[in-house]
This record gives C-alpha cells, sequence and structure tokens, in this order.
C-alpha cells in the first residue's frame, strides 16, 4: 500500500499500483491483498452478473480501491448509446464505490451489431464533435469521472483533419473528461504508423492523465497486436518512466487479459512496474 | 434528430461491411485508403471473438460438429452463424445465444442432430442461469424443520429426449461418451446454481426430487403432502433435505 498519498499534477491523489481482477486469480489474490494498491475491473466481466461474480466483486471492494474499465461503451459509433448497458454501469459504479470509469476512445458496435474489439474513430473536426456530445451523455451517470483511454489501432484513416493528440486533448477539454493513458498503445501505435512515442506524450493533456496502463504485446514483426498476453517491453518501461517524469504519481495499473499467468508471475511483473522511476529526459 | 448520411456514419460503414466479411477487405481499405493488411487484422480477430464465445460457452457442442479440428463441417456451419446471426448484445458469452436455435433450424438439412441442439440448449442455460443477477434470499446451509422453504431461484427444469444431462456429465470428466443417436424417452434436467458456491450445476431429475420441489412450489406442509402422496412424513422431509442439501430448495433464515 502507498505510505502516503502521492498527487500528480493530475491534481488526483495517485490510488499507487493496480493490477485487473481476473478469473484465474479470483481464488487466490486475495491472500496477497497487500501486494496490490488498487484493483481494476472490466465492466463486462462483472456487469448484471449474479453468483461467484458478484460475490469476488464484493470481496474486492471490500479489500482494495475499485476503478472501472469497459470496452463495451462504443463511445464513436454513430449508433445510439445502450440506454440499459450505461444503467447497468451505474449501478455498479454505485455498488463498488468506483473511484472513477473508463472505456476506450472507439466504436466497438454499430448497426446493432457488437464487435467486441475496439475500432478506431478518424480524427475529424465531425467525430470530435459526436465523441464530445457523447461523453457529456455518459458523464451524466454518475459523479465519479470519466476517463477515455487512447487505443491501440492498426489502420490510419485517410482525410483525418488532425493528429491524435490533438483530438485527445480537444476532446478532454471540451468534454471535460479525464485520460486514461496506455503506455503500451502509444509505443505499440509509434510503432505501428511510425512516429515519435515521446513526442506524442509531451502532445498530450497530461494534467488530465489520472490512470496510466501497463501491458505487454506480440511483435509480429511487420506489425505490433496489442495482445495484453505478456510481459511489458522494456521499451515501454523507459516511455512509462518518461511519462512519470511529467505527470508526477499516477494510478498505475497492469493490464494482462491473455496468456494470464500465475500470480507470482503477474505481482512480480507489478513490482517490476512500482520500481519504475520517474526520469526527466528521453534516454 | 437528423438521419441524414454523414462522413463519420459513412466510415463506419464502410468498416461495418468490412469486419463483418460483407465485402472484400481489399475494396472496403481502398474505400477508406487504409492498409488491406491492416484492415485484415480487424476481420480476423472479430470473427475470432465469436468463435472463442461458442467454444468457451457451448465446449461440448461444438467439440462434437468438429470446431476442434476445424473440419469442413464446421468451418461451413461457423460461416453461416457469423453471417446469420452476428452478435448484439455487449457481453460476449451473449455472442453464442443465438447457436441453439440455429442449430435447430439445420437439422432438416442435416448439419445438426436433434442431439446436437439439445445439449447446445443445456450448455446455453448452464451460461445464463451463471449470469443470472438474481440474488439468494438468506438461508440456511441445510434443511432445518419448520424453517421457510423456497425454490431456488435460479432453477431452470428442462426437458430433452435425450439423456444429456448424463453426456455432458461423462464429456466434462473427458470421458468421450457415445453420441445418442435417435430419441428416446424425455427426461428433465435440473439446471441452478449452487447456493454454496455461486457456480452453475446441473443433473437429471428424480422423481424424489420432482416431488420435493413440486411440493415447495404448492407450498403444502409435510404433513399434506405426505396424506396426499401416501408416503410417510420421514419419506417426504429426507426429500427435502435432499433437495435443500442440493441447493435446489433454500430453507429460509
Ligand atoms: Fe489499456
Amino acid at each position: 500500500m502507498p505510505g502516503r498519498v502521492e498527487v500528480g499534477m493530475s491534481g488526483v491523489a495517485s490510488l499507487g499500483h493496480g493490477v485487473g481482477l481476473r478469473r484465474p486469480h479470483w481464488d487466490t489474490i486475495f491472500a496477497e491483498a497487500d501486494r496490490v494498491d488498487f484493483v481494476e475491473i472490466l465492466t463486462e466481466n462483472f456487469l448484471g452478473e449474479g453468483g461467484r461474480a458478484r460475490r469476488v466483486l464484493e470481496q474486492a471492494a471490500a479489500t482494495w480501491p475499485i476503478v472501472l474499465h469497459g470496452t463495451a461503451l462504443s463511445i464513436g459509433s454513430v449508433s445510439p448509446l445502450d440506454a440499459d448497458y450505461l444503467a447497468g454501469l451505474a449501478d455498479l459504479i454505485r455498488a463498488t464505490g468506483a473511484r472513477w470509469f473508463s472505456d476506450h476512445l472507439c466504436f466497438s458496435s454499430a448497426f446493432g451489431v457488437e464487435y467486441h474489439d475496439l475500432l478506431p474513430v478518424p480524427f475529424t473536426a465531425e467525430a470530435l464533435d459526436h465523441v464530445v456530445a457523447r461523453v457529456k451523455q455518459v458523464q451524466t451517470i454518475a459523479n465519479v469521472p470519466f476517463l477515455l483511454e487512447n487505443p491501440s489501432y492498426y489502420v490510419q484513416y485517410a482525410g483525418a483533419e488532425m493528429g491524435e493528440a490533438e483530438f485527445l486533448s480537444t476532446l478532454c477539454a471540451r468534454a471535460d473528461c479525464g485520460l486514461l493513458l496506455d503506455v503500451n498503445n502509444v509505443y505499440v501505435n509509434s510503432r505501428n504508423h511510425g512516429y515519435d512515442p515521446y513526442a506524442f506524450i509531451d502532445a498530450l493533456p497530461l494534467d488530465r492523465v489520472l490512470q496510466i496502463h501497463m501491458a505487454g504485446h506480440d511483435d509480429l514483426g511487420d506489425v505490433i497486436i496489442d495482445t495484453h498476453g505478456a510481459a511489458c517491453v522494456d521499451p515501454v518501461l523507459d516511455l512509462y518512466a518518461y511519462t512519470l517524469g511529467r505527470t508526477g504519481p499516477v494510478s498505475t495499473l497492469l493490464e494482462w487479459d491473455n496468456a494470464i499467468p500465475s500470480q507470482a508471475v503477474l505481482l512480480a511483473e507489478l513490482e517490476r512496474i512500482r520500481a519504475v522511476r520517474p526520469v526527466g529526459a528521453r534516454p | 434528430m437528423t438521419t441524414e448520411r454523414t462522413d463519420l456514419e459513412a466510415l463506419q460503414r464502410h468498416m461495418h461491411t468490412a469486419v463483418k466479411g460483407l465485402a472484400p477487405v481489399h475494396v472496403v481499405a481502398a474505400a477508406l485508403g487504409v492498409d488491406a493488411k491492416r484492415l485484415a487484422i480487424y476481420h480476423r480477430m472479430i470473427r475470432h471473438h465469436v468463435v472463442a464465445a461458442l467454444q468457451t460457452r457451448l465446449g461440448a457442442t461444438t467439440a462434437l460438429l468438429g470446431a476442434g479440428e476445424e473440419t469442413p463441417a464446421w468451418e461451413r456451419l461457423l460461416a453461416a452463424y457469423l453471417a446469420d446471426c452476428p452478435p448484439s448484445h455487449w457481453a460476449l458469452g451473449h455472442a453464442a445465444g443465438a447457436f441453439p436455435g440455429f442449430l435447430a433450424e439445420r437439422v432438416e438439412a442435416g448439419d445438426a442432430t436433434g442431439f446436437h441442439v439439445a445439449l447446445a440448449e443445456l450448455e446455453w442455460a448452464l451460461y445464463t442461469v451463471n449470469r443470472d443477477a438474481t440474488r439468494l434470499p438468506p438461508h440456511h446451509r441445510a434443511y432445518v424443520e419448520g424453517a421457510p422453504l423456497a425454490l431456488n431461484p435460479t432453477l431452470q427444469i428442462l426437458e430433452w429426449p435425450y439423456p444429456v444431462a448424463a453426456f455432458l456429465a461423462a464429456f466434462n470428466r473427458g470421458e468421450g461418451p457415445a453420441v445418442p443417436t435417435a430419441p428416446g424417452d424425455p427426461e428433465l434436467v435440473l439446471v441452478f446454481r449452487r447456493p454454496a458456491s455461486g457456480n452453475p450445476y446441473f443433473h437429471a431429475a428424480t422423481p424424489a426430487l420432482l416431488f420435493a420441489l413440486k411440493m415447495v412450489h404448492d407450498g403444502l406442509t409435510v404433513a399434506d403432502a405426505a396424506a396426499a402422496s401416501g408416503q410417510p412424513a420421514e419419506a417426504v422431509q429426507a426429500a427435502l433435505a435432499d433437495a435443500v442439501q442440493q441447493g435446489l430448495v433454500l430453507a429460509l433464515a
């Protein structure tokens, strides 16, 4: 547990270092509760669930600070927001006392079909207006902050009217929402699309960053796939150190969703991230 | 509210067409000005999510249909399912929810049997019971004489003309049970969430358990049930105690 409250440039106290609560660790994670400062709940894994999932959720909420993270909000979709989903999300936020809730800048459903994946939105003024209006709508369901995450994406649409960092900055300012900065996604995108990840970090509204995601990926050579199925690579840890040098202390969460390792490996990886110190300059 | 087609909507229509496989990826990629190989990643991932949902939620059914070996018959079935039954619910597991009905419509064509349909329905029932958000009322761990009784609110009683419960139990033990080919006598299966563990469970109904369930459902006293059935009160109590022990009936606290 953090010994004292640490506040970075967002003005929101850091919750420390956390992990996602995943089914393979349900039986064992509580015995090592003091190695984890906070826990992130995947909204869709617990929304509307009874039985075992509900019990684990209640135990987690009694053990750690909780943050909620979703993949199905589809904030960028041209189809209407799902009212049932939003109502369930609001209930879950209340039931867990979540500090904030988040989803991705993407569309994950449209025209009545759920993709269960994160499709990129174009960086256009029209998309920006659309997402801003929908974030404002989502913010009315709860009185805790809403954060949007920079997703990994594999295609860059022709006809972009601004860069991703400018899109995110303007979005956060106009919608008055937070940013969940996924450092691995920045690295993956920078490799897949050939840009400088450090300059990208510099261009972000870092005072809006309430949470950071760290994760591993799968490097296929010609493309990197954001699998959350491995340990973080060193360049991502370096980029994280640089980011911390800019933001100050930020709640940092390790995501590991595929090829989920033993709890020992997971917590050792969390310690590796915890040991990262902020640096003032790029390596 | 405007209904005119916007650039954003046009872009999402294009992406929808590509990821659903409704048009060749290279055609959509050209329209969007994106790299076709990269766009194909989304098509593959989105397809993979549905396949994974089917194999996770309907593991026995899809194994019987050749999913593990990716047989041509399975690939044909899968392609038809992906086209006919796109996911429409935010929960990934629901991507498998239309599969039992989809199979039922293909029995006549010989793509599946009645047994496959029954097995898929049982596996799907286990998923819905597991997700059921119903909260169980406070109850004792075992039968307590005089405590008010209630049916487990997650209980589903399902009927099939195949021994699906025995098959699935043996399959889950890794035994490779024989697949019934022809329908037989109807069998009732109890699907419910166990109060102690919170995990879903199923087994074939027995006359004694059905008697206990009916008695609780109808609100009969032990004496009434004994008189109506011509059994001694001890036998009625034993049936109730077994139903409570299994978690089918709750002895309310
Ligand atoms: Fe992330």
